[in-house]
């Protein structure tokens, strides 16, 4: 275990340091980010002057080792457009990322576990047949879309929830369902097949031919045991979610990093464009670990491995 | 918007049967028909769009914009969908869009689809080092975050077709690489393969012969996904404006357009966006059916 | 509330009470834009929403009102030019900071002496290059040393140059540069200045709240605040913005697209407005050929061009109420804007002709770059392509842009400009014709002209050199002046507010019916 434990360790670490690379060259090749900072009215001596303050005109591979030591020390930079370093604007912004994330999950998770469990007790009739059409269908439906249309139906036809910002727990109702809708199918589908492993092994049959009621039968003996394989990849999805949230951030106006990511794109706030990229990249790693070892700790066969 | 269905249950085991008997599964496939049939006839539209409309998609008439579609009090036969804020045939639009929407899918899928085979081939071959060395650029890849990549090399250079296809076809290999890889793993270690090793046959040969034909079932399905998927996030990059650029058009830049349209010409978005939903929904239709039959009874 | 608690320790958000409401009963009022302001001080931020509120909550020396666009006076009580170069001002007196402090000479001499020095950082440097330095010569009355006679001096002193107190600037953080070597960011100290609203709270990129200042002094040209509380927040997507006026969540928006005011006034509790604005939507051809070899150099296709544009349809039917035909490269409302200029008739018949006559009889094929807003853009395109014009639509984001018109990239490129509110042309016409970055005409005797009218004080001779100016940009067709746009306004029917054509909203002038 510990050896796994550390492999997997250092490989999420190398995983992060290539992002970070990534990350660097991406914002550094795609244009000129001293005319970009230098702005509307700036003339040449203008930029060439921000492209000293700001050390662009250094080899690449000495600007990038500036900014990994400054990361490394916990100094993320800061953002020009914004005037504020880095890490406080982050501090601001990823919880409110972070609470969408949490929420969509718990929607994606509150109608998928259940749906995938009945279409797996009742394999191919029709509610089994119409989890699957909703979750094609579901697919289809361009997130953009889905959550103008809850907008449309909640927000201005009936009012019922507020439409823009993230004061209160009201605020999250409609972009956690348009973000979360997305990660339902997957889910669904691997609790489906999970359920229908279990429910056909000799525990369960066991515990059938006992006697006991089928609710405890299915919650105890099979749910249980079907649920792991969905815990290790709802992390994974919520790793996702936290890098798919721009279009469903920017509807809502919820001040996450995906709104800000957009943002700052568009402003060529360089520092807190790679800040972003690596937080996303390092949760994304974090969390397929936890995942990783989440399942070697359940199942030991990963483990001798 | 980013890869949500999971990586994990997509990689759907090489097909037991012969490709015959996974046909004819196909063919009495309920869903297989339905998004075939869908696909069929937007190719169609896409194909013959002249021939449909006598408009120019992109010529304008500004006089003319907001012409309701003809259910509408409004509406009339002249323009069957309307026209939109420039005053240019709403169907026409619909129609060449339907060739970028289809175009832009199919071409990313070949682009990712080429580079993801050839490193699951080249991991579920080898394996060892460069299975080790492959992983690790997929573990890289899924790191990043699809829109957000997207958006900032398209922001920063400057959106054109060409390469938003190129983009979201260098992102989008991922899937391919990790069903062909699981899928060569398994058949490398089938007796005919190890065989044919020990009898000399040349490398290029086993891979081309043996290996690729045999992992098609799992292909064509990812590829199915991922045809949908790219279709999807161009129409993301476009309602953020930075898709398709005019006179191009494409379904996602129609919604995108319309958008401001919601509150009061809610059919100026419905239009563009149900055919993007159908298309979209008929592509994963097909695809689930593809899983369907490439996968064991009982199993989706 | 335990779950909150729980959250908050694991770095979810916590959310704590219910944000304030907009609207008439709360006595808040609720103005969205799409734009994040980058500062809330004005001297280092160019956003329009930054001016709104710098002009809510600061003063300047003069107060240009928005209706008669008379200078009235505020911080200054009274101003004379001694000679060429010299303005002296008396200052009013008994006037307080919102931090409590008394505002006299020296902190005129103080901010302005500030933001004129050359390593300032300031962003809109016309405002204040004029400038050589600013002395206190009494308690209330201070000299202004300008570098040049200045015919548009008291523009630039109107609320674009708000007055802070001595020493305001002492607490800008030092931050950073490359190679450890630091610098100070001026833009991130908060205003505190002498206007009828307080600045109450800052959120970098989210939202600033103004409170009512009850000490605000009685005679001003501004009067004396009526709402208690002010609140700007941006949103992003423009459909939300709509989706919040409608719905009450947000009292004012802007930006409204023309063709929905009808619908929108229509739903009863909101008062829909079109006014013109001053901004300016034009080509720019590079006919000095700063691109290389380009079809733009040659006369005959930069007029073919201009026949081809059906500005009047444009500015008519897309662009819609409060918008019209630009006629020449300044705004109608600024001094010296001559629009009795060589004018080139919607006609594709003769833009094919004079295409032909250049040697392009099939037309040609050039890349256009745009910036704001796509469909206007695209219905010049469309107009282009008419007449046989091929292009490849650049659609780049401002920040994008602006580089490669620097760097000598931009055949055509469909711009747009708001003089930043300055009611003269050396604001607009000077800006792009006298030799910087943005110049692709590069006509040394338009420079010269311009140069000349930009310092000359005789206000007859400024408008002749202005004419000649404006005369020769329209007759070389060097810039194809398209429409001034007009901007559609939505906000709460209790509103009462004074819409104006400076593409301001002056929020202090603002009441509740």
């Amino acid at each position: 275990m510990l050896v796994y434990l550390s492999k997997r360790l250092l490989m999420t670490l190398l995983v992060i340091a290539v992002t970070s690379v990534i990350a660097f060259l991406l914002v550094h090749l795609s244009g000129d980010p001293a005319a970009a900072m230098a702005g509307e009215g700036a003339s040449q001596a203008d930029i060439e002057a921000v492209r000293a303050t700001y050390g662009f005109d250094r080899p690449l591979y000495v600007q990038y080792l500036d900014w990994v030591s400054r990361v490394m020390t916990g100094d993320l930079g800061r953002s020009t457009y914004l005037r504020a370093d880095v890490t406080d604007v982050l501090a601001r912004h990823v919880p409110v990322t972070a609470t969408l994330g949490v929420c969509a999950l718990a929607f994606a998770l509150a109608l998928s576990i259940p749906l995938g469990v009945i279409a797996a007790l009742r394999p191919n009739t029709m509610i089994d047949r119409f989890s699957l059409w909703l979750a094609v269908a579901g697919q289809a439906l361009p997130s953009f879309l889905f959550a103008l249309g809850l907008m449309y139906l909640f927000g201005v036809y009936m009012r019922v929830l507020p439409i823009s910002g993230s004061e209160t727990w009201w605020h999250f109702i409609m972009p956690s369902v348009a973000l979360g809708y997305y990660a339902t199918p997957a889910i669904m589908r691997l609790t489906r097949s999970g359920m229908l492993d279990v429910m056909q092994s000799d525990h369960v049959r066991t515990a059938r031919a006992y006697g006991l009621s089928p609710w405890r039968v299915v919650v105890r003996h099979g749910l249980r045991h079907a649920i792991i394989p969905v815990v290790s990849l709802a992390a994974v999805q919520l790793g996702f979610m936290l890098g798919g949230s721009i279009v469903i951030e920017t509807i809502f106006s919820l001040k996450g990093i995906g709104h800000l990511a957009w943002e700052s794109i568009q402003r060529a706030d360089i520092e807190v464009i790679q800040a972003i990229l690596l937080v996303i990249a390092a949760a994304y790693a974090v969390l397929t670990l936890l995942a990783d070892l989440l399942n070697a700790a359940l199942d030991p066969r990963i483990r001798i491995s | 918007m980013t890869d949500l269905t999971s990586t994990t249950q997509d990689a759907a085991p090489v097909s037991m049967s012969p490709g015959r008997v996974a046909l004819r599964r196909a063919i009495r496939h309920g869903g297989f028909w339905i998004g075939g049939t869908i696909i069929f006839v937007i190719v169609l539209m896409a194909i013959f769009a002249p021939l449909l409309t006598p408009y120019d998609p992109s010529v304008q008439s500004l006089s003319e914009g907001y012409v309701p579609p003809v259910w509408a009090e409004a509406g009339s036969w002249e323009h069957p969908l309307g026209t939109d804020n420039l005053g240019r045939d709403y169907l026409s639009r619909l129609l060449y869009g339907a060739r970028i929407s289809l175009g832009l899918g199919l071409l990313t899928v070949i682009i990712s689809g080429t580079i993801g085979t050839a490193m699951g081939i080249t991991a579920g071959y080898w394996g060892g080092w460069p299975d080790m060395i492959i992983n690790f650029f997929i573990t890289v890849r899924l790191t990043l975050p699809v829109v957000l990549v997207a958006l900032v090399v398209v922001a920063l250079i400057g959106s054109s077709l060409w390469l938003l296809i190129l983009v979201i076809g260098l992102l989008l290999w991922d899937r391919f690489a990790i069903v062909v890889r699981s899928a060569t793993q398994q058949l490398a270690q089938r007796e005919y393969i190890t065989s044919a090793r020990a009898i000399g046959s040349s490398t290029p040969r086993i891979l081309f012969r043996e290996i690729l034909p045999n992992i098609t079932g799992p292909l064509v399905v990812v590829t199915s996904i991922e045809i949908a998927h790219a279709i999807l996030l161009e129409a993301a990059l476009s309602f953020l404006g930075l898709g398709v650029q005019p006179p191009d058009v494409s379904w996602g830049l129609m919604v995108a357009e319309a958008k401001a349209q919601l509150l009061f010409r809610p059919w100026m978005i419905a239009i563009p966006g149900a055919a993007l939903v159908l298309l979209v929904f008929a592509i994963n239709l097909v695809g689930d059916a593809l899983r369907d039959v490439t996968t064991p009874e009982g199993k989706a | 509330m335990l779950l909150s608690r729980a959250m908050l320790a694991s770095g979810i958000l916590a959310i704590t009470a219910a944000s304030a409401q907009a609207g008439k009963e709360n006595d808040t009022f609720v103005w969205s834009t799409s734009t994040e302001m980058d500062t809330a001080d004005i001297y280092y931020g160019n956003q329009r929403e930054a001016l709104i509120n710098a002009y809510a909550m600061c003063d300047g020396l003069l107060h240009r009102d928005p209706v008669t666009n008379e200078f009235q006076a505020l911080l200054a009580t009274s101003w004379e030019w001694t000679d060429d170069t010299t303005l002296e001002l008396e200052l009013r007196e008994g006037v307080k900071f919102h931090d409590g402090t008394d505002f006299d000479a020296e902190d005129v001499a103080y901010t302005l002496n500030h933001v004129a020095d050359p390593d300032s950082d300031m962003k809109i440097r016309v405002l204040v290059d004029w400038i050589d330095n600013v002395e206190a010569v009494d308690t209330h009355k201070v000299r202004i040393n300008a570098k040049r006679p200045t015919p548009a001096a008291l523009q630039y002193l109107t609320g674009t140059s708000p007055i802070y107190p001595a020493g305001h600037y002492e607490d800008a953080p030092v931050v950073p540069g490359a190679d450890g070597e630091d610098r100070r960011d001026w833009g991130a100290v908060q205003p505190v200045c002498t206007g009828p609203y307080t600045l109450a709270e800052y959120v970098a990129g989210e939202s600033l709240t103004l409170e009512a200042n009850p000490a605000y002094f009685e005679d001003s040209p501004k009067g004396k605040p009526s709402i208690g509380t002010l609140v700007y927040k941006t949103i992003k997507d423009p459909e939300t913005q709509i989706a919040e006026v409608v719905t009450g969540g947000v009292d004012w928006i802007w930006g409204v697209p023309p063709e929905n005011a009808e619908m929108l006034s229509s739903m009863g509790n909101l008062t829909v407005v079109s006014a013109p604005t001053m901004r300016m939507s034009f080509l720019s051809l590079d006919a000095a050929g700063r691109t290389g070899d380009t079809p733009m150099t040659d006369l005959k296709v930069r007029q073919a061009i201009a026949h081809a544009i059906n500005r009047e349809a444009i500015a008519e039917n897309l662009v819609g109420d409060g918008a019209e035909v630009q006629k020449s490269m300044c705004a109608p409302v600024q001094f010296g804007c001559e629009t009795d200029v060589k004018q080139y008739p919607y006609d594709p018949e003769k833009a094919k002709a004079l295409l032909a006559e250049a040697g392009y009889p099939d037309g040609f094929s050039i890349p256009f770059h745009a910036y704001r807003d796509r469909a206007y853009s695209e219905a010049v395109l469309n107009d282009l392509r008419a007449v046989g014009i091929e292009t490849d639509l650049q659609f780049l984001q401002w920040r994008a842009l602006r580089p490669k018109i620097v760097d000598d990239e931009v055949q055509i490129g469909h711009l747009t400009f708001g003089s930043n509110g300055i009611l003269d042309v050396s604001a607009s016409t000077s800006y792009y014709f006298t030799g910087s970055p943005d110049d692709y005409a590069r006509d040394e005797e338009v420079t010269a002209w311009l140069e000349e009218a930009d310092r000359t004080t005789d206000q007859q001779e400024r408008e002749e050199l202005y004419s000649k100016a404006l005369n020769k940009i329209a007759d070389q067709a060097y810039y194809i002046p398209l429409f001034m746009y007009g901007r559609t306004y939505a906000f709460n029917k209790d509103l009462d507010y004074p819409v104006t054509p400076d593409e301001m909203a002056h929020f202090y002038l603002a009441k509740w019916k």
